[in-house]
């Protein structure tokens, strides 16, 4: 026989005895596979999800611009400033142009104000518009206004100048017929708030008109679309270029801020679920497969004295921890192919843009590598353990092959540690976050194996009892503190894992959540006259309607902070950089100053106390509270002194309060309240809602107000209100969705973690049963024994888990955070119970079996 | 004792200056959204009034979004101080936002009135829509105001934003607001126009 | 404390097939009497040590002590029975490996509920002679030691019965001989009846009598 099919026998014999070792202990094995297979599957599928969710994000954001890049001025452009932008351009980018402004139409019997948006055939490279006929309008779409005097027009148009599809409108000197009616639009508009309908017209039908000429308050905009560079480097080339701050640089990142930051937030927090869950499977692989080791040691042992060198003996349990991690990733990967159409339907709920739902290739290497490469690398430590067995002990009679852990030994669970850090790097793509995620998991690693070994050794008290089933539930611990730390440090781990998730779920909730009773409102109403109010209150309470968040509007110029002059002075704006200059700017702008009697629903005080009676003397100093973010923005703290000027007359006031406003309410916010008594007979306008109405109510109540109050703004909310709450719900359901599987899937490793350790612990019970224990004592022992690890090990888990989720909170979601008390004490109570209920379950079927293998057969 | 503050501080304001006083009762352009409070026009306006050696104090009265609407109930409450002259720069929002001509013209018109049955020196601020509002809307804002001056006899600053507006140069990125050298530019109009009734 | 075993037959369903093990054994052993138990391995020393331990149910017979009859327990009786009147040595010993020899002997008194567990316990290892080792984990003893160990558990509650299952099997000549004189000086000393399976026939002589166990019988 050669040397070479030597080897190969050997080979053969190595795998079938892989495979006879996993066949005998099947129960192991499907424990394993079932720990790493959850773990791998939630990795896989939220990865999935996450990945084609910010995909669809980034599209919506796209949408929203409508390209990947505008520019736009308060003006035309000319060819110059054009081809500077273009040569900036990377090759093969298409071009789109659209003006838009405010314009007045005029109908045969009434005229009024339009927001105008006269589009040219690429319009849009994003998103799409839908007509009442039917017509998606895309990039490709044919569009008829471009070539023919017409105009699409939103439907409020309609009912408010009482015009029907086919009709006309004047436009500047141009007669065009109502061709069809927009029912959706992804795209934002360039100018802020909608105070007026949009209609679209073809750029090249009024492209002449007497509307663009000098002192046009136009938009000009070009959308530029294309693929080969990213959109933030081409604008920051773009603006270097112009060295023009009226001219703007947008991309798709500055389109959608607050709903894009929340949604942000959604995606992270995706990505630390499916690494959480991928952690959590892999503390449950390795309490398996230690444990399963160590039942192994004596087969090693003897296959030693059969000529089995070690080296291969650790060769033969690498192989087959590679088998069954390699299973695992298969059959994880089998799961969650076959879970994609679940996923697509859930991401169709959040966004109109469709986007198939894909297992992206780098996750696909990960489940592999994470199987494989991981199982392997959290085997060494105990791999290394077999070298150390002593054969000779065979020959001793009678005594126990022991392979307890030394502490020193847990250096060998630095590739493994290493292995964790470069995954959570990859997948969470910044150094920050996998540090603070790495270095909490290790913290928490030895805190709770510190203290937790403390408080276990404190039981030594108990050890003296005079009632067994304590004395020898304490023992155990006392007698094998490695085994009963490793027990209560992973389930200590386990239990940290699990509450990460809902704290964490909780605190973006709490962002992304509206304030609860909250009552949305339809049309916001401003300009209202103090003498108004009454006439508007009354006339609307015959419509059975109220005005809600009725408040009142002070306009004023903060004009000394400390006694510091507050504004800048701007002598010079060309000498200014584009950032400079708007935030002088900023500070420049009087501000609203409001009053009320309370907080509103929507926002909350976190830093000091809000004023809510009025002041006592006209000569005290009024108090103010601030929203945080504009605080921080212009450095204002608590305590410092600021003046207004208010139509001549300066008030002073002192912050007082700090608040956060919810950025989703909706209702009138304000940055700046004063105390009540200060203002009430300052000139004023009011701010109001109206309650959620149907479309038809909406119109009927705009163009009564119309006629009624002439002078009073409106806008109409609905839309939007609607798109941000679908949002909303949909984000909330996914975080609970996911939090919930997690959850699941973190219980199952517990749970199979502790069947684990009471399995281990199936001799002794037998023993004791032997010598005359009771079922009963025995349950007594063995529940107090996982009562005292599970309540040790929850308790620090569940403490751990709240400042982990703290810390993250703090860098990760600007420091939102919130406790979520049902999770903290639902969950560990859940965990503990199970203990115990296990714990007693698995004695009665230990203590039931027959004992008969203890006699020599 | 509900809000007498901003009374006290009045009259002590008042009776302290001995000076006359110009209220200029505007918007975002009186306000000079975006420009410090003493580089817009109506601080601007003080100092020329002062260096020519006239004891004056000019009150900036603009508020931001403001249409002709609040002219009304804010002329009654600055009417405590006695003004000496108003300036009425009110309306542009309204052009802006669409309102019927009839309705700017009927709150100028009482805000007006007002000033006179008080004896106060009335000025008028003309103002001009931008051609995007189309010519029929922008040649009735653009007649309101001669009309209201001849009909009341009141002085007219024939258009508030002359040789400022679609001067990029002038304007701050919106291409509507004035930025410091816009705001000396009106201020200089504004002074022209009214010189010889301090 | 007599033991009587009355025609006691215990089978095993193996698949579909039926293998009777023990076949209708029979014995009277009296008080104090030390019996021998010797068969070839197969024979069913295993299994009839199971039942008269009580661990397993015959399939039909009886096993009675004084005037406990087996099948009128219950699983619990039984367990209860066990605690009070049988001790059990194991050949492989079977110590809790987490606690120390002195605990170990501790353990059944403490099931029982004896007043000073820790005296008692003292005084058994004594006369083993383990009066040394009390603080020693199973790990730090010899072979011969645990198994001392062993025996002190068993009879330290002073069991009626004492099972033992070839307790010198896993210790060499020497060991296994100086553990046997402690063995059968102790169980005369107690005069406890004494079931002792061996094969070892120098062993089996040193008893009052010898029972064969071959083919599910004994001759």
């Amino acid at each position: 026989m050669s040397s070479t099919t030597c080897i190969e026998a050997r080979g053969v014999s190595l795998i079938k005895w892989v495979i006879r070792e996993l066949r005998g202990n099947y129960q192991f094995c499907l424990l394993f596979l079932l720990n790493i297979s959850i773990g791998l599957v939630g990795f896989i599928c939220l990865d999935a999800y996450k990945t084609t969710l910010s995909m669809s994000l980034k599209e919506q954001a796209k949408s929203f611009l409508s390209a990947e890049l505008a520019v736009t001025v308060r003006r035309l452009f000319n060819d110059q400033e054009i081809n500077k932008i273009e040569s900036q351009l990377p090759a093969g980018t298409q071009r789109g142009h659209l003006r838009e402004f405010f314009s007045m139409v005029t109908s045969k019997s009434q005229s009024r104000l339009v927001q105008v948006k006269a589009i040219d055939q690429t319009y849009p490279f994003y998103g799409q518009m839908a007509l009442r006929s039917g017509k998606k309008i895309e990039s490709s779409s044919e569009k008829e206004i471009l070539s023919q005097k017409k105009v699409w027009v939103y439907p409020e148009l309609l009912s408010q100048m009482k015009l029907e599809v086919g009709d006309s409108l004047i436009l500047g000197d141009q007669n065009l017929v109502i061709a069809d009616v927009i029912t959706d639009d992804t795209s934002q508009t360039f100018r802020l708030a909608s105070l007026a309908p949009k209609i679209y017209v073809g750029l090249d039908q009024i492209k002449d008109s007497s509307l663009f000429s000098k002192g046009s308050t136009i938009s000009d905009v070009f959308l530029y679309h294309f693929e080969k560079e990213e959109p933030q480097v081409v604008a920051e080339r773009i603006k270097k270029t112009l060295q023009d701050n009226t001219i703007q640089v947008l991309t798709d990142k500055e389109a959608s801020e607050d709903s894009g930051r929340v949604l942000g937030y959604l995606t992270d927090y995706l990505g630390l679920v499916s690494l959480i869950g991928l952690f959590m499977s892999f503390l449950g692989g390795v309490y398996l497969y230690r444990s399963y080791l160590f039942s192994r040691v004596k087969n090693v042992a003897i296959y030693n004295t059969l000529g089995l060198t070690r080296a291969r003996a650790q060769l033969m349990y690498i192989v087959q921890v590679a088998v069954l991690g390699l299973l695992a990733s298969l059959v994880s990967l089998g799961i969650s192919y076959s879970l994609l159409p679940v996923l697509q339907k859930l991401l169709a709920e959040f966004t109109p843009i469709q986007i198939a739902v894909h297992i992206p290739m780098k996750t696909v290497f990960l489940a592999i590598f994470s199987g494989v490469v991981i199982s392997i690398l959290v085997g060494l430590p105990f791999l290394r353990g077999l070298s150390k067995i002593q054969v000779s002990t065979l020959f001793q009679e009678g005594s126990e092959i022991h392979l307890e852990m030394k502490l020193s030994d847990l250096f060998f669970y630095a590739p493994a540690a290493v292995a964790f850090w470069s995954l959570t790097f990859w997948q969470a793509n910044s150094f920050m976050v996998t540090n603070i995620f790495v270095s909490a998991f290790l913290g928490a690693l030895i805190i709770l194996s510190v203290i937790g070994g403390a408080l276990l050794q404190s039981l030594r008290l108990l050890q003296k009892s005079r009632y067994w089933p304590v004395k020898q539930a304490v023992l155990f611990f006392v007698r094998r503190p490695i085994s009963a730390l490793v027990s209560l440090v992973s389930l200590g781990l386990g239990v940290l894992l699990i509450q990460l998730l809902p704290q964490l779920k909780t605190s973006i909730q709490s962002e992304v959540e509206m304030p609860k009773n909250l009552s949305l409102p339809s049309i916001f109403i401003f300009d209202i006259q103090s003498d108004q109010v009454e006439i508007l209150k009354s006339w609307l309470g015959e419509n059975n309607l109220k005005l809600n968040y009725l408040s009142p509007m002070v306009r004023g110029r903060i004009i000394r902070h400390n006694n510091q002059t507050f504004e800048e002075r701007i002598e010079n704006q060309n000498t200014l950089t584009r950032e400079e200059e708007s935030e002088k700017r900023f500070r420049n702008r009087a501000v609203n100053i409001s009053y009320r009697e309370g907080l509103a629903e929507s926002e909350e005080v976190v830093q000091g106390k809000f004023p809510v009676d009025p002041v006592k003397s006209p000569n005290d100093i009024a108090e103010l509270s601030l929203e945080k973010k504009y605080a921080e923005r212009l450095g204002f703290k608590l305590g410092d002194e600021l003046t207004f000027d208010v139509q001549g007359v300066e008030i002073k006031g002192k912050v007082t309060s700090f608040r956060k406003v919810k950025w989703n309410s909706f209702q009138p916010n304000f940055f700046i309240l004063i105390q009540r008594g200060v203002l009430e007979d300052a000139p004023q306008t009011y701010l109001g809602a109206l309650p959620r109405l149907t479309p038809e109510q909406v119109d009927h109540y705009q163009k009564e107000l119309v006629s009624r109050f002439p002078n009073v703004s409106m806008i109409d909310v609905t839309r939007v209100i609607n798109r941000v709450v679908e949002l909303t719900e949909k984000m909330s359901f996914s975080l609970e969705f996911m939090a919930l599987i997690a959850l699941f899937a973190g219980f199952m490793v517990i749970y199979s973690m502790i069947i684990q350790q009471t399995r281990d612990r199936r001799w002794d019970l037998n023993m004791l049963k032997i010598l005359g224990a009771k079922e009963g004592q025995l349950a007594q022992m063995l529940v107090l024994e996982f009562f005292f690890i599970s309540l040790i090990g929850t308790a620090l888990g569940a403490l751990l888990g709240l400042g982990v989720s703290a810390g993250i909170s703090l860098f990760l979601f600007e420091g939102l955070f919130v406790v979520n008390y049902a999770a903290l004490f639902g969950a560990s109570a859940v965990i503990i119970l199970m203990c115990l209920i296990l714990a007693y379950l698995t004695t009665r079927k230990i203590v039931r079996e027959k004992p008969a293998v203890f006699f020599e057969m | 004792m509900k809000a007498a503050i901003f009374f006290i501080f009045m009259t002590i304001l008042v009776t302290q200056l001995q000076a006359k006083t110009l209220l200029i009762l505007g918007d975002s352009l009186t306000e000079g959204i975006g420009v410090a409070k003493d580089q817009a026009y109506p601080a601007l306006l003080e100092k020329k009034i002062r260096t020519s050696g006239k004891n004056w104090k000019v009150i900036n009265a603009g508020i931001s979004g403001a249409t002709s609407a609040s002219g009304i109930s804010r002329m009654k409450w600055h009417m405590k101080q006695k003004p000496d002259l108003v300036i009425l720069a009110l309306g542009a929002n309204d052009g802006l936002r669409g309102f019927a001509i009839s309705e700017t013209e009927k709150n100028l018109s009482t805000v007006i009135e007002m000033g006179q049955k008080e004896k106060i020196q009335m000025v008028l601020a003309g103002m001009l829509m931008p051609p995007n509002y189309g010519k029929e809307y922008s040649e009735k804002f653009k007649n309101l105001f001669p009309k209201l001056a001849k009909k009341y006899k009141v002085r007219l600053i024939p258009f508030l934003l002359d040789q400022v507006a679609s001067d990029p140069s002038l304007n701050q990125a919106d291409g509507i607001h004035p930025n410091e050298k816009g705001h000396q530019v009106v201020a200089e109009t504004v002074y022209k126009n009214i010189q010889d009734l301090l | 404390m007599s033991l009587i075993i009355d025609n006691l037959r215990k089978v095993y369903q193996q698949g579909d097939q039926q293998i009777e093990v023990l076949k209708g054994v029979q014995a009277e052993i009296q008080e104090g009497e030390i019996v021998a138990i010797v068969g070839q391995s197969g024979s069913g020393k295993s299994t009839l040590l199971g039942l008269l331990s009580g661990l397993d149910r015959a399939t039909s017979g009886m096993i009675k002590i004084q005037n406990t009859d087996f099948n009128q327990l219950s699983e619990k009786q039984m367990t209860e029975f066990r605690a009070k009147n049988i001790g059990i040595v194991f050949q492989q010993f079977h110590l809790l490996p987490h606690l120390t020899a002195l605990e170990n002997v501790m353990v059944p008194l403490e099931i029982l509920g004896f007043q000073n567990p820790e005296a008692e316990a003292k005084k058994m290892l004594d006369a083993v002679g383990l009066s040394h080792r009390y603080d020693h984990l199973p790990a730090k003893l010899s072979g011969g030691e645990c198994q001392r160990v062993a025996i002190a558990r068993a009879l330290v509650t002073q069991p009626k019965i004492l099972l033992a299952d070839e307790p010198s099997g896993n210790l060499d000549d020497e060991t296994g001989e100086k553990v046997m004189s402690v063995f059968f000086d102790v169980v005369r000393k107690y005069k406890i009846t004494t079931i002792l399976v061996t094969h070892n026939d120098d062993l089996a002589r040193r008893c009052h009598r010898q029972l064969v166990l071959k083919q599910g019988v004994f001759h």
